[in-house]
């Protein structure tokens, strides 16, 4: 009997510490996770909780100040940089310490060893693209910087602090759950993570599908379906008088025929990532004052990617949002000036030909010789399975992604991979340089470190200056230059050299009054630089113009509004050219009613509202009628841009060439996907445009219970507040010039990134509505201490 | 012995332990009640049950209050149950490990046969 009783006892104590399958999902270990004592329950932050009074961290010179706001928002106040980065570094790691740990890894490819076989082939795509390598390459850089090394070292060890003093009870509950532990932090992580924002915002082009496009269409046909500027469009900085240098040139191959190097890219960044900013000369606002707007459209994760904080030292005091692992703020103001960032979609990927000597793909031909191929022996761990140890061939173009064999299609295999995301990056720099702007000519050499990702960055100055300048390290290219595969044997083909800094796209000061950008086309045919990117944005960038024009008298709260603008330009158009299209004799008594339903919406995506799940389900039927012929080839060529196939739908004689090359009747076809679509629809239960779109925000780790669905946001992917599904405006972010500036913001989360704290998603309500939380611009500690704000004190 | 005392005897000191060791402590201490205390086999399990039960119970309905049941939503949507079944079901793991440990250390000290004897 006791040895029976022995037995069970001992056995329910290994059974409850043990991590167990169940229906393929692992358990974390029941009894610890359940344990009140150090379990799940420990994550649960009483509703009223108090930040402690003090702490110590060691290596501070002088005690921080940190003052916690209504939001939640820390206020570091230091006496020196170092000081002040090191506290940063800790209290991220406070708020975020898995997520930071978690997104390093990703950069890494090191998931597997978390989450085991699943993520093997997501790690080893990582490592072929070379994201340890672009990190090791901007590290390097960084630490050479004799400002930046000791900052980043003091970030790192703020971090570092934090993880020594937990215990298993103080992990964050995701820990838990996944059943692993924080690894050290290192400056090297931190340029994992910039590395990982580099590939979300960067890593994705169409070359290989282009090169295809252009031996299966044609090159005129090509050049309907996937134009690289098509009439219409509104660039980011537009030619408006000759550009004050004289450019650079390069020598372009004596003859290139791109289909004569035809013969990767699984993991794809989201090509749709972006954002919109924009900023309002004082000429054209209530208060004389410049205005600045920024909204950055990215997956929606909890926790929130962006954390707000205050950072502030004697020689400056900065206000706005960072990502874990970064010194400094991106997205923010001082008391001088205001900035914000959108995606500036430019070639900076490209793919090559690689010439093998023998079937031992041990030389490969560059310029007349034949060169060795480098291996990168690449080693994943697997938890609870085998080591993958995977090989690389490394050519001096860059790695090659795909082997033989290992290409979802084989038309991607054999190509090496050239992308900035190898090059070294100085962007933390340039961060810290931002960070303490006091004029534009501060902020323009700020910028002349900021590498990748290329950004639209916009600018406002409490004297009144507004500007834009798309901002990032280019290579210089020949017209065409990698637009489609290149010859890796080519030195032609090379990658010659970098635009000068100097001739950075850039305005300042307009006379229409303002600057805006939204992932469009950077620049027109008038910059003497040639610039390509197959997914640019067509609609939101019009839109702002459109309403910013027409805004004499602007106020900080209509550029909220102006955020918030659900107003589904696409649709506008589409509807335009499709519904002269439409017999209507031919439709159904319902369906009649559902198009003169649309024919009369105002094509503003209202959640309460269906018109625009009807819209939306008729747009994706009209593509895939149209364009499925160009899928059904052996590499999928994708689809042309929705404003290329509005284009295309209004011109009498660019149909007419399209229903003779893809051999389809455009009425019919526009009948027949309106009545797909309402058949669609219906089938669907009539949804909304809420349930339809279902805005939702989801965990990072892609746990449901930690996510939340369904929100009730107006809006689309091609609307200014471009909210489609599990990605949208992760932060919203307004300034107003004046002395010192006054700035709101939103955030599609929390400050906290503990799943059991009230912070971690308290602003998201407010984030799908109209209202805005003033942030809180100390001045020092003794201004929190008046507005009754909790202080913690950092001492050495 | 009353068995109020049996209970005290493991609810308090495995309340103690447990700042430091891991759960597993709630077991070493039942065990080490039901040894010393020998209450008989019913009254172990039972009252050794209860008090982890107890333990484990109050402490998680205490934090759960005081979080205003943010985080046990959350996990009880992740265990397909509501936020107070997530008490209940610490509650009953608390049980699972005192009760069988109890009895176990009563049984160590007071073997089947010797008690039939007795």
């Amino acid at each position: 009997m006791a040895v029976l009783l022995f037995a069970l006892v001992v056995a329910l104590n290994v059974l409850l510490s043990l991590r167990l399958q169940v229906g393929g999902n692992a358990l974390p270990p029941l009894g610890r996770f359940l344990s009140p004592q150090e379990g799940f329950w420990c994550a649960a932050e009483p509703t009223d909780a108090q930040p402690p009074a003090e702490l110590t961290l060691r290596g501070l010179e002088e005690p921080v100040q940190m003052v916690w706001d209504e939001s939640g928002v820390p206020h570091l106040f230091a006496a020196n940089d170092r000081d002040l980065y090191r506290a940063q570094g800790h209290v991220v790691a406070t708020l975020r310490l898995w997520q930071m740990d978690f997104i390093a890894r990703a950069a890494a490819g090191r998931i597997s060893e978390v989450v085991g076989g699943q993520a093997v082939e997501f790690d080893r795509m990582q490592r072929r693209k070379g994201m340890v390598t672009g990190a090791e390459a901007s590290l390097r850089a960084l630490m050479a910087d004799p400002v930046m090394a000791p900052l980043l070292e003091a970030y790192a060890d703020g971090v570092n602090q934090h993880i020594r003093g937990l215990r298993y009870r103080d992990l964050p509950l995701e820990y838990k759950l996944l059943h692993h532990r924080p690894e050290e932090w290192s400056p090297l992580r931190s340029a994992l993570i910039q590395q990982y924002m580099v590939e979300n915002l960067s890593g994705w082009d169409r070359d290989v599908e282009d090169t295809y496009a252009l031996q299966a269409l044609g090159p005129e046909l090509l050049d309907l379906l996937f134009p690289e500027r098509p009439p219409g469009v509104a660039p980011v900085v537009p030619t408006t008088t000759p550009w004050p240098f004289v450019p650079e040139t390069i020598a372009p191959p004596p003859a290139y025929d791109p289909l004569a190097v035809l013969a990767a890219d699984s993991l794809r960044s989201d090509p749709t990532n972006g954002s919109n900013n924009w900023a309002v000369h004082g000429s054209r606002t209530t208060s004389g004052r410049p205005l600045l707007a920024n909204d950055t459209h990215l997956g929606l994760n909890f926790p929130s990617i962006w954390i707000p904080i205050q950072l502030a030292n004697p020689d400056h005091r900065v206000f706005g949002f960072t990502l874990p692992g970064a010194c400094g703020v991106i997205i923010g103001h001082n008391e001088h000036a205001a900035w914000g960032v959108t995606n500036a979609p430019r070639d900076t990927r490209d793919h090559y030909r690689i010439t093998w000597r023998d079937a031992r793909r041990l030389e490969y031909r560059h310029d007349g010789r034949w060169l060795p191929v480098e291996h990168r022996v690449e080693r994943i761990a697997v938890r609870d399975g085998e080591e993958v140890i995977d090989s690389v061939r490394i050519t001096l173009h860059g790695p090659v992604l795909f082997d033989e064999g290992q290409g979802e299609v084989p038309q991607r295999e054999g190509l090496a991979l050239r992308w900035m995301g190898h090059e070294p990056s100085m962007t933390q720099k340039a961060l810290y340089l931002i960070n303490r702007v006091r004029s534009y000519d501060d902020h323009v050499e700020a910028l002349r470190w900021f590498h990748t990702p290329a950004q639209n960055w916009v600018f406002a100055a409490t004297d009144g200056t507004i500007s834009m300048r798309v901002t990032g390290r280019f290579p210089n290219k020949w017209r065409g230059q990698g637009r489609f595969i290149l010859d890796g044997a080519d030195l032609a083909h090379r990658w010659q050299g970098f635009l000068p800094y100097e001739h950075t796209l850039a305005e300042r000061d307009p006379e229409r009054g303002h600057v805006s950008s939204a992932n469009q086309h950077s620049s027109d045919e008038g910059y003497p630089y040639w610039t390509y990117n197959g997914h640019v944005e067509y609609y939101r960038n019009r839109r702002i113009h459109q309403l910013l024009d027409g805004m004499p008298a602007a106020r900080p709260e209509d550029m909220m509004t102006l955020q918030h603008d659900g107003f589904d330009l696409r649709s506008e158009e589409a509807l335009q050219a499709l519904l002269p299209l439409v017999d209507t004799t031919l439709l159904q008594d319902r369906e009649r009613a559902l198009l003169g339903g649309l024919r009369r919406w105002d094509r503003v995506c209202r959640a309460k509202g269906t018109e625009a799940a009807l819209m939306h389900l008729w747009a994706d039927e009209v593509m895939i009628a149209l364009w499925d012929t160009l899928q059904q080839f052996p590499l999928p060529l994708g689809n042309p841009t929705g404003y290329n196939t509005v284009r295309i739908l209004a011109d009498t004689s660019l149909r007419a060439t399209v229903e003779q090359a893809l051999g389809i009747r455009i009425t019919d076809m526009a009948l027949n996907s309106f009545r797909g679509a309402v058949q669609r629809w219906t089938n669907a239960g009539s949804p909304t445009w809420r349930q339809h779109n279902n805005a939702r925000v989801t965990h990072l780790a892609r746990i449901p219970a930690l996510g939340r669905e369904q929100l009730p946001v107006d809006g689309a992917g091609t609307a200014v507040n471009a909210q489609r599904g599990g990605h949208g405006p992760s932060q919203r972010f307004v300034v107003e010039l004046s002395s010192p500036p006054r700035a709101w913001f939103q955030l599609a989360g929390g400050v906290s990134g503990n799943p059991g704290s009230v912070r971690y998603d308290d602003l998201l309500d407010e984030w799908s509505t109209l209202r805005y939380r003033e942030v809180r611009f100390l001045r020092d500690a003794e201004e929190g201490d008046a507005l009754a704000f909790p202080r913690t004190v950092l001492r050495p | 012995m009353r068995p109020i005392v049996f209970l005290l005897a493991i609810l308090l000191p495995a309340a103690l332990v447990g700042l430091w060791l891991p759960f597993w402590s709630l077991s070493i201490v039942a065990l080490l009640a039901g040894f010393a205390l020998r209450p008989g086999p019913a009254r172990a399990f039972l009252w050794g049950g209860l008090a982890g039960g107890l333990l484990w119970g109050l402490l998680a309905w205490r934090i759960d209050a005081a979080n205003a049941q943010v985080l046990s939503t959350r996990i009880g949507h992740l265990f397909g149950v509501g936020a107070t079944a997530m008490v209940a079901l610490t509650a009953l793991a608390g049980f699972m490990l005192a009760s069988t440990a109890a009895l176990l250390g009563d049984t160590l000290r007071t073997p089947p046969r010797k008690r039939r004897r007795r």
